[in-house]
């Protein structure tokens, strides 16, 4: 056994199948490790690769985007998988219409270099706001006075909304002017308490082209300041020439969705005679019964349900060829966007309310609902709001706009003359959609902005 | 090694030499040389396999990057800048027209080249279809830049930016290549 155990013979193979068991596992390791760096590159290039492809995908979805003749419909789309340079690309977009942005995701994907069934994938994506612009006239958004003679404030009212007069502005009493901008063309004179602005809270800025004077007496001077009670942030001697919309009477006499030229109602009456001319007896909007009226394409309607509150559809234009008048302890909400145009004065009055939203305060979304009113009388008041009375809307008048007592208008208002006064509040929601017929707007026009700072990948 | 007197009988003779181990040492040693040999040859492949992939993942880690770089000039730049001046295309040395991604006409329709009408501002005048670069790794390698116009279904057209990283000393030997597209609205 001792003799066995001593004998050496043999030992140089077992050593020499040792170092070589050994270095082949040492050269094992080598080759591996040096395999999953080779593969690891590989990834890591068919990584960036596919990132290249993501982009490109989210690419061929602002093209796509940018080619729409509506780019708000359809809401989304996609794309693909189309090969590029042996890899796929797929694309698609989704559309926000709360808040206007479509997201625009592009992914790109290569086969695994390291032999894994999930492809080595990238996404990138994007949001494009969709912005409307060009559709609507900018005296839409003032109260815009366009006499040459002063628009007078007077009593206890405030303004809170943009307020634009080609000629001069008369404030008195305790008239106040809170808007973030006022343009006055002409000249300012202020007395009593009345000022624009509050030492503690001036107006943003005020652009008057001839000068400011306090009381009514004595020169007026500019810049105008806190001595003429104007309290204002910035302040420019020159104004912008802005013009009021023309009105297109004729054109929508014969055009309106609901009106003489396109009658399916059976209670409301348009017209007594195919003529503009004004005849048409004194139409009350807001009555104790329900009725229809609308057109077979739903492009027209005018319906309304009484009740607490009733409601009021109204979509397209509709053209009265006479007085107009909401009156009578009405609440009514309405929905949809659309005009009324009367010939003739319209008039909201006896504590009614009439609002886009429930209620009633700032939460309405012009850009949902909207009614805008058209004056196109002749005389001098063309359009009257008064005596208790609340309206969400925009307002046209051919003549002149009366609102006082104790009456909320929240909108734009465009008229010869503003005479606001006895304890009123005027405020604004600025839209941008705009509804058909009204005065100096013109088909929208949709712009696509890329969103800064959107990007992303993962 | 033990050392045997003669004898006499031949059946112990046979027996002895059966059991001696003279020379066994020599044949053990040729067997576990030959063995290593084969054993270290074996290894010598598998190390040169592994330095193989190293440099090939080196390769490719750098062409890669050379790549994005290039890629990434173009998305500094404006759309209307980003093309190639077609002289240079034209005049581009070979395998640059054999590559799928060379469009043979250009144009302003879908599969033509992106000719470069005007430079505009900089940094449009560096957009050559062939550069010959050093990579990070020390090598030399060969940057082709393709740009041709691409259509998109129900889209407009878009430009398609090919880079193909080639080997410096070997164009033949693609090392990387990307692609991506640009819109109109990304930087006009």
């Amino acid at each position: 056994m001792r003799r066995r155990l001593e004998n050496e013979s043999g030992i140089a193979l077992v050593m020499a199948v040792g170092i070589l068991a050994f270095l082949m596992v040492t050269g094992s390791a080598v080759v591996f490790y040096a395999g999953s760096n080779a593969r690891s590159a590989e990834y890591s290039a068919d990584d960036a690769k596919a990132l290249n492809l993501a982009e490109a995908g989210e690419n061929y979805a602002r093209a796509a985007l940018w080619n729409a003749a509506d780019p708000t419909s359809p809401t989304t789309f996609s794309g693909g998988p189309l090969t590029l340079e042996s890899g796929t690309v797929s694309y698609s977009g989704s559309y926000d219409s709360t808040t206007k942005l479509w997201t625009l995701t592009g992914t790109g994907a290569y086969t695994n270099p390291t032999g894994g069934t999930a492809p080595v994938s990238r996404t990138a994506s994007s949001q494009v706001l969709v912005s409307t612009t060009g559709g609507l006239h900018p005296a839409w958004g003032y109260l815009f006075a366009d006499t040459t003679s002063c628009t007078t404030l007077s009593n206890n009212l405030t303004i809170d909304a943009p307020i634009y007069v080609r000629g001069d502005l008369c404030m008195e009493n305790s008239a106040l002017v809170t808007g973030d901008i006022v343009q006055v063309r002409g000249n300012v004179q202020i007395k009593g308490t009345a000022s624009i602005g509050l030492s503690g809270t001036p107006v943003p800025v005020v652009r008057v082209g001839g000068g400011c004077r306090y009381p009514w007496s004595g020169s007026y001077v500019t810049p105008c300041t806190s001595s003429q009670r104007v309290y204002r942030s910035i302040f420019y001697n020159t104004v912008p020439d802005l013009e009021k919309p023309v009105l297109e009477l004729d054109h929508w006499y014969a055009n309106a969705n609901l009106g003489p030229a396109s009658d399916p109602c059976a209670t409301l009456q348009f017209d007594t005679d195919s003529t503009l001319n004004r005849s048409n007896p004194t139409q009350y909007l807001l009555t104790t019964t329900a009725y229809t009226c609308q057109t077979a394409d739903g492009l027209g309607k005018l319906n309304y349900t009484p009740g607490t509150p009733g409601t009021l559809e109204i979509e397209g234009v509709v053209f009265f060829d006479g007085p107009v008048r909401l009156n009578s302890n009405r609440e009514v909400v309405y929905t949809g966007g659309g005009t009324i145009y009367a010939s003739d004065v319209i008039t909201i009055e006896n504590h009614v309310s009439l609002c886009g939203v429930a209620a009633c305060d700032g939460t309405w979304n012009p850009d949902e609902n909207l009614l805008a009113f058209v004056s196109g009388a002749v005389a001098d008041d063309g359009f009257v709001i008064e005596n208790n009375t609340t309206f969400q809307g925009a307002i046209y008048v051919h003549t002149d706009f009366s609102q006082d007592n104790s009456v909320i208008v929240c909108g734009p208002v465009i008229a010869q003359e503003l005479e606001i006064s006895n304890n009123t509040d005027n405020c604004f929601v600025p839209f941008s959609n705009g509804v058909p017929g009204l005065p100096g707007s013109s088909t929208p026009t949709v712009t696509l902005l890329n969103v800064p700072d959107s990007f992303t990948t993962d | 090694m033990p050392m045997h007197e003669p004898v006499s009988c031949c059946g112990t003779r046979v027996n002895e030499a059966r059991h001696g181990e003279s020379g066994f040492g020599l044949i053990e040693l040729v067997i576990a040389m030959t063995v290593l040999s084969i054993g270290i040859l074996a290894l010598f492949a598998m190390f040169e396999s592994g330095i193989r992939s190293t440099t090939r993942a080196s390769h490719v880690t750098t062409a890669g990057a050379l790549a994005d770089r290039e890629m990434e000039n173009f998305r500094a730049i404006r759309y209307d800048a980003i093309g190639l001046p077609d002289d240079q295309v034209l005049a581009a040395a070979a395998p640059y027209a054999t590559d799928p991604a060379y469009a043979p006409t250009a144009g302003a329709t879908a599969g033509t080249r992106a000719a470069l009408v005007a430079c505009g501002t900089s940094p449009c005048t560096t957009n050559v279809p062939v550069q010959a670069l050093t990579g990070a790794d020390g090598r030399s390698y060969r940057v082709d830049t393709y740009a041709t116009w691409q259509s998109v279904g129900s889209g407009r057209l878009v430009k398609l930016v090919t880079i193909v990283v080639r080997d410096g000393t070997d164009p033949t030997r693609v090392w990387a290549r990307t692609a991506s597209s640009f819109d109109q609205s990304t930087g006009s």
